[in-house]
């Protein structure tokens, strides 16, 4: 055990997945609230074709959004071209990289429930707070935050899960490069690889721990 | 002086209205489901746009087409009380109450408002805990609080019993006194029309067929016959010397 934690590729990732998770997790709370809302609210084509992008990753292959990633934001990816290589995002391999991978793969299981509480519920209420003299500001933070924030707790929590097992995406923007991109779900695969099954074990039970505790939280906060 | 002069097309409906309404007492928008009355008060709230026309309140333009006027609802001042309630639920009966706070020398106190409405023993209470009545009646405060220039009350009684209904309209019915604030009552009940109304707009199909003072469109052995159902009322439905507001 000693050991294990005296390897440098493994503490690095355990430390890097740590740092990942907790940019995702602000992304994901910012951009699941401001798209959520956006989302449950206007029902037209742009709307439409937002939708799907952020439900993509959840029904497409994670390797091929990963494909979608590096041909978009490389340095010869179609951003860089279009914009004449003014603006080309150094992102890929990097540790950004990884944030962006794990970002993208939980966006949709932050939006989606905070989406349906908006349809189901919340706009009504967001029309009462705007005839009580609320902009639609004030009615953002004083009605819309406060009543989803159980369905934003839950996407939140599956979020950070599925950002720990991130691999497909991970792999093609992140580029697996030890000690630079290898997240805990990449260094099992690479400790299999060389063979360190004690190692792989290791990272396995310290994930199989995160999901107990994501369920028991999930569960949690279903029963509040 | 209330004057609502709108067309939209919803759907296979067309919305064409054009009343003026009394700046006081109660005005019941009186029709059947499908008739327009909820697209019309949402209209004069702003929440649902109109085509074209144009809606004011004592001179003060909410929505006008050819001037592009379009107030949102929250500088319409309209006390909005929905068929629904729509209380928020994470806050308790005080703080949905004072979720406006609207300090201003014309609006009720919150004393005065809870008194009026009898609600004191509510306002620790989270609305889940409150029955149907209570809800309305908080929702019917919260509103109050809010300094509006006009009520408007969507079908307010239509998910009560009986008890609850006799329980709330009398605290409708003497709002307008109390507040100084019109009313626009929208509902399907002719019992609750005739227990609240002082000025009814009768609409069918998206159009007002009629309207005028209870008595003009209903007590007139002339007019007898509900403009919009064709029912024959009896005489025994009718408030005896009922005193009406509106001139």
């Amino acid at each position: 055990m000693i050991d294990i934690l005296n390897d440098e590729n493994i503490v690095f990732s355990i430390l890097l997945t740590a740092r990942t998770c907790l940019a995702a997790l602000v992304l994901h709370c910012a951009a699941g609230l401001v798209l959520g809302y956006y989302l449950g609210k206007n029902k037209g084509i742009i709307s439409g074709f937002i939708d799907f992008l952020v439900t993509l990753p959840l029904v497409f292959p994670p390797v091929g959004t990963g494909f979608i990633l590096l041909y978009l934001l490389g340095r010869n990816g179609i951003i860089a071209s279009l914009t004449g290589g003014a603006v080309s995002p150094d992102i890929i391999f990097t540790e950004k990289g990884v944030v962006i991978a794990a970002f993208i793969a939980g966006l949709p299981l932050v939006v989606k429930p905070v989406q349906s509480a908006i349809e189901r519920e919340v706009l009504k209420l967001a029309e009462a707070a705007r005839t009580l003299g609320k902009t639609e500001l004030q009615t953002f933070f004083l009605v819309v935050i406060p009543s989803v924030k159980r369905s934003l707790g839950a996407g939140l929590i599956l979020a950070a899960g599925r950002s720990l097992g991130e691999v497909g995406i991970t792999l093609m923007v992140g580029g697996n490069l030890i000690g630079k991109t290898n997240t805990v779900s990449l260094e099992i695969y690479n400790s299999v690889m060389d063979a360190d099954f004690t190692g792989a074990a290791f990272l396995c039970i310290l994930l199989g721990s995160i999901s107990l505790a994501v369920f028991f939280s999930l569960k949690k906060l279903s029963a509040l | 002086m209330l004057e609502i002069n709108v067309r939209k097309q919803l759907g296979q409906t067309l919305i064409d209205v054009n009343v003026q309404i009394p700046s006081t007492g109660i005005t019941v928008f009186y029709g059947h489901s499908g008739a327009g009355k909820t697209s019309l008060i949402n209209m004069a709230a702003g929440l649902l746009t109109p085509d074209e026309g144009h809606i004011s309140v004592n001179g003060k333009v909410f929505f006008d087409s050819k001037e592009k006027i379009n107030l949102p609802p929250e500088q319409r001042k309209c006390g909005y009380i929905f068929q629904d309630k729509r209380l928020f639920p994470y806050l308790s009966v005080k703080k949905n109450l004072l979720f406006a706070s609207r300090k201003e020398e014309k609006s009720l106190g919150f004393d005065e408002t809870v008194r009026l409405l009898g609600i004191a023993h509510l306002l620790k209470r989270k609305p889940v805990f409150l029955s149907g009545g209570e809800a309305q009646r908080v929702a019917i405060g919260r509103a109050l609080l809010s300094n509006p220039e006009i009520f408007l009350m969507d079908e307010p009684m239509s998910s009560l019993d009986s008890e609850r209904k006799d329980e709330l309209i009398p605290f409708i019915g003497k709002l307008p006194m109390a507040s100084g604030i019109p009313v626009i009552m929208v509902t399907h009940s002719y019992d609750e029309m005739i227990r609240l109304a002082d000025y009814v707009v009768v609409l069918k199909g998206g159009k007002a067929v009629s309207c005028g003072t209870v008595n003009e469109v209903f007590h007139k052995p002339e007019k007898e016959i509900c403009p919009y159902c064709s029912a024959e009322f009896s005489k025994k439905f009718i408030v005896p010397n009922r005193r009406l507001r509106v001139s």
